[in-house]
């Protein structure tokens, strides 16, 4: 990153902070003096409700010490506000008549009377009280409160950190800052008396600037030709050009940071519905005869994968017809219907095909995007150019799901469907400011998904355990465990924020472990080891959902998965390009990773069916044994396949790429 | 007595659809009950000061004999009304005819009937089904079925053994404890029963009744049940002291008995009256066939409770229960 982008980046970083930070801060102090009263508020007319009722009993005659049923009254109170610790009925002397206490929450009733506030209303005779009602809140339920905002307002600070570097990222991608950015590599190239500036300028005074440095550049090699046979001149000549690095002239590079904010945002939008989509369609779901109320929540999920995965190969082709730039915009749009529609569906039918609209432009976004990078990079820059573009979705996925949960929260599941609608408009809006209106059609030696293949591909063992064993299964890991099971289980104790916090720690452990593997696992040729570790890491992970209470058992499991994968997702795609050239050599890199994602993806339709199914037959806590054995057991195979095959890809340092 | 009531009647202006036009001559409609003017007919008319309908009301009692019935019909034909109410099993069975022996000459055919406090109108003959009188006639009826009366019990003062005390020669009564029956294996509970002693012409008599509620407490009896039997609510009064004097608590699902049973679960007379007046509405005012009508009753149930009678027995009801009961107060 060039010095004046860093520094406007980090002074935007800066200033949010502070900013961001103090809000945050104050809004905490503030609802402490609005929450805590409202707590007591309604302690308070907990306590007044069954006081009331009380003292109509004693207005018939029941003295306070004869009441019959109180602890059901008192249990129901406690019942329908979670938060209360304990509500008794004590007589005129004080003595407890009727308790009920919260004995299944941690510690709560065990808890000393000072870590407990309580509310008390009389029970009024004929002639002045005759008992009264006592309703106690832990004092921990005022902190837990005050905790969970302070939590999430910390996680709105640090995405909106994230989205606004995401933004500043596109600011600097537009043309206007091309030209600011122009003149400062200039003048900074200038000042340091060099002329290696890459061109490319299409502003008028800084194209003048470069036909100048052209024109010196220019008299150099014609001087260079005269001073031929001299070799003193020559000498001078070459300090010159050393000097001020006239004849260096650095290739321009396609700007693709134009691409990222659009599919940042796109991203996002369907990463916020993570949290409460399973159990959005559970909500909806009736009985369907012949299937279990699992497998029927499962469907809509595995249906909207599917169309993702079969729709990608005849996507590419109608992208690059109709344009990258334009097929992203358009694909956002039809999202953004299929959002709006799920936010009003009233039937799971009605669901179910809301979110086939939005799997279709989520897939043509998804394909457009990756056609833009793909088909402005040479084969070299390629994998930096996907790099750019898988952290995106990364970056979506840590910003995605916790924003998603507080608004389902706090606004409801039909809310979070419609800020989800605006998010994709404003990913086109960004794709139609920044991505070209029309573009020439440069086909790139981008070869199509030829189907045919796949049997070669999957004759050789170690291709096939790759692919099935390690590629599948990780996506009905990530898919049917994390984005399917995990938010029903959670969801019966859990609020969706809560959902979305665990579900954010798979894209920030991916997003912090990738870049920092994929150089790693290329230098040291460490590809197979990775893939087997990862795999096994990953399948292991369900351990913590029995080692920890929830919701942190869930919490480390979705960061081990995604420590996990994010060791072995870049090794896992660089050996499938080594192997796939070995299996079959005429095959195009396009078709072979083509293939890859493809049954790659059947992994994310397979996933939550089968997790559902195994639920279904056993428990959830077997749903995730099982899939977990999957994991580990299909990295293992592949370890075997590796080592039998005595591949030299399977071994040695390779320089294969890793789109 | 006085009673404190808290729960709302059943909206039955929910279910009245238009207004009607009025500036019409009133509508006859011609009354016959049992035993004189009861919460049913104040409802009933009520009914219809409330909709402002103009109706002119006759009534009759039978004077607690069916036997006096046909002499009120002759009035009926006479007078010509554009309705005939009735009250009760034997007056309606007097005026209308069992559904597969009606009779011209003895039954009013030719004018349409509502008839209501018919407590079983399908087995006692009255309509074939409930669906539709398949004939000239429409009603309700106020028994509260036997599960939401044994819940009530239940959730009163929940119980093993339940006694029953009843008269064998009573249709209606043995079908209400055939019905309970087959609720003792789903809910739990033992069915203690007795039948009051016959005398030689099989007509009940009362002589014993102490010693049968005697045995019914012996055996060990939570509830004594208080049916919608016609001799039991004649003879109550030989009946709830002796049980209460052995702490046994009663239940009654009629009004009637409210002040002898511990709770009872009742649907509310005016309210019976106000939705009978209701089908008497759609055939006078908007010209339904009565056939068409179906036969129901209410469905919001009053659960009543003697305070004065839970002192005496000690048996306070649960907490809960106040917030959603009726309570009887002395005074």
């Amino acid at each position: 990153m060039r010095r004046i982008d860093a520094a406007i980046v980090t002074l935007v970083t800066l200033v949010l902070l502070v900013g961001l930070g103090a809000v945050a801060w104050k809004t905490v102090e503030r609802a402490e003096g609005v929450l805590v009263p409202a707590l007591e508020k309604k302690a308070d007319a907990v306590a007044l409700s069954v006081a009331s009722l009380a003292t109509e009993a004693v207005g018939y005659g029941i003295p306070v010490p004869r009441f019959v049923g109180a602890e059901a009254v008192l249990r129901a109170a406690l019942d329908e506000d979670t938060e209360l610790a304990f509500a008794t009925i004590l007589a005129a002397d004080g003595t407890v008549t009727a308790e009920a206490r919260r004995e299944d929450d941690i510690g709560f009733a065990r808890r000393g009377e000072a870590d407990i506030a309580t509310v008390t209303r009389a029970i009024d005779g004929a002639d002045g009280a005759v008992g009264a009602v006592a309703v106690g809140i832990p004092r921990a339920v005022e902190a837990r409160v005050l905790r969970d905002l302070a939590i999430d307002i910390s996680v709105l600070l640090l995405v909106a950190i994230l989205v606004a570097l995401e933004l500043t990222a596109f600011a600097f991608a537009l043309p206007s800052a091309a030209r600011l950015r122009g003149i400062t590599t200039r003048l900074s190239a200038a000042r340091a008396g060099r002329f290696d500036v890459p061109p490319g300028a299409s502003d008028p005074a800084l194209a003048a600037m470069d036909r100048a440095v052209d024109a010196r550049r220019a008299r150099l090699a014609a001087l260079r030709e005269r001073a031929a046979g001299d070799g003193g001149a020559q000498k001078a000549l070459e300090t010159i050009d050393a000097r001020h690095h006239l004849s260096e002239r650095p290739a321009g590079a396609v700007n693709l940071a134009v691409v990222r904010a659009p599919v940042f945002l796109f991203f996002f939008a369907e990463e916020m519905t993570r949290p409460f989509l399973p159990t959005s369609i559970a909500s909806l779901a009736g009985p369907v005869p012949g299937l279990s109320p699992e497998v029927v929540i499962a469907l809509p999920i595995a249906l909207f994968m599917a169309i993702v995965a079969l729709s990608q190969p005849f996507l590419n082709g109608v992208t690059e017809r109709a344009g990258r730039g334009r097929a992203l915009r358009i694909g956002a749009l039809v999202a953004a219907l299929g959002y709006g529609w799920a936010s009003s569906a009233g039937s799971l039918i009605d669901f179910t095909l809301a979110r086939c609209v939005t799997a279709f432009g989520f897939a043509t976004v998804f394909i457009a995007a990756q056609g833009f990078v793909v088909d402005r990079t040479a084969a070299g820059g390629r994998a930096r150019g996907i790099g750019l573009f898988v952290s995106a979705i990364m970056a979506a996925m840590l910003c995605g799901p916790p924003i998603g949960g507080i608004i389902a929260d706090r606004l409801g599941e039909a809310t979070a469907f419609q800020v989800s609608a605006v998010m994709a408009l404003v990913a086109a809006l960004c794709a139609f400011v920044a991505l070209p209106r029309t573009e020439g059609v440069t086909r790139t030696a981008r070869g199509t998904v030829r189907f045919g293949d796949l049997p070669k591909l999957l004759a050789r063992p170690a291709m096939a355990l790759l692919l099935i064993g390690t590629a599948v299964p990780a996506k009905v890991l990530l898919i049917g465990l994390c984005m399917y099971l995990l938010p029903l289980e959670l969801a019966k104790s859990f609020e969706p924020a809560v959902i979305g916090r665990v579900l954010m720690l798979y894209g920030l452990a991916m997003l912090v472990t990738v870049p920092l593997v994929s150089r790693l696992s290329d230098k040291q040729g460490l590809r197979v080891p990775f893939v087997v570790g990862g795999g096994v890491a990953a399948g292991a992970s369900v351990l913590h959902l029995v080692l920890w209470p929830e919701p942190w058992g869930a919490a480390l499991m979705v960061l081990q998965i995604g420590v996990a994968q994010g060791l072995s997702t870049t090794p896992q795609s660089a050996l499938v390009g080594d192997l796939g050239r070995q299996a079959v050599p005429d095959l195009s890199e396009g078709a072979l990773y083509g293939i890859f994602r493809l049954v790659e993806r059947l992994g994310t339709v397979v996933g939550p069916l089968l997790v559902g199914f195994v639920w279904t037959m056993t428990s959830a806590m077997h749903a995730a044994f099982v899939t977990g054995g999957l994991v580990i057991f299909g990295a293992l195979a592949f370890f075997v396949a590796a080592m039998a095959s005595g591949d030299g890809a399977l071994r040695l340092k390779s320089a294969g790429r890793t789109p | 007595m006085r009673l404190t009531r808290r729960a709302t009647l059943a909206g039955l202006g929910a279910v009245a659809l238009a207004r009607p036009a009025l500036a019409q001559t009133p509508f006859k409609i011609f009354q016959i009950t049992y035993r004189g003017e009861t919460d049913v007919e104040r409802g009933f008319r009520a009914y219809f000061e409330q909709r402002d309908i103009p109706v002119t009301i006759i009534h009759r009692s039978a004077e607690l004999d069916p036997a006096n019935v046909p002499a009120i019909l002759e009035e009926v034909r006479a007078e010509a009304p554009d309705l005939v109410y009735t009250w009760g099993t034997p007056v309606t069975l007097g005026t209308f005819g069992r559904a597969d022996s009606v009779d011209p000459d003895k039954h009013i055919t030719d004018r349409p009937g509502v008839f209501t406090m018919v407590s079983a109108p399908t087995r006692s003959g009255v309509v074939p089904s409930r669906a539709s009188s398949t004939r000239n006639i429409t009603g309700t009826s106020h028994v509260v079925p036997p599960e939401p009366q044994l819940r009530a019990m239940e959730a009163y003062r929940p119980f093993k053994k339940l006694g029953v005390l009843y008269t064998s020669t009573e249709p209606n009564a043995r079908a209400i404890v055939e019905a309970v029956r087959a609720f003792q294996a789903p809910m739990g509970f033992e069915l203690i029963e007795r039948t009051f002693r016959l005398d030689g012409d099989g007509k009940p008599i009362i002589d014993g009744a102490a010693d049968l509620v005697d045995e019914i407490a012996d055996e060990g009896a939570g509830w004594l049940y208080y049916l919608p039997d016609t001799f039991l609510s004649s003879n109550i009064g030989s009946v709830a002291p002796q049980a209460t004097a052995r702490g046994l608590p009663g239940f009654s699902a009629t009004e009637r008995l409210q002040g002898d049973a511990l709770i009872s679960l009742v649907s509310r007379y005016f309210s019976l009256g106000q939705l009978t007046a209701y089908k008497a509405e759609q055939i006078l005012v908007q010209g339904v066939a009565p056939a068409s009508i179906p036969i129901e009753t209410l469905q919001r149930f009053a659960l009543i409770i003697n305070m004065p009678l839970a002192k005496q027995l000690s048996l306070y009801p649960p907490l809960g229960m106040l917030s959603y009961a009726d309570v009887l107060t002395a005074g």
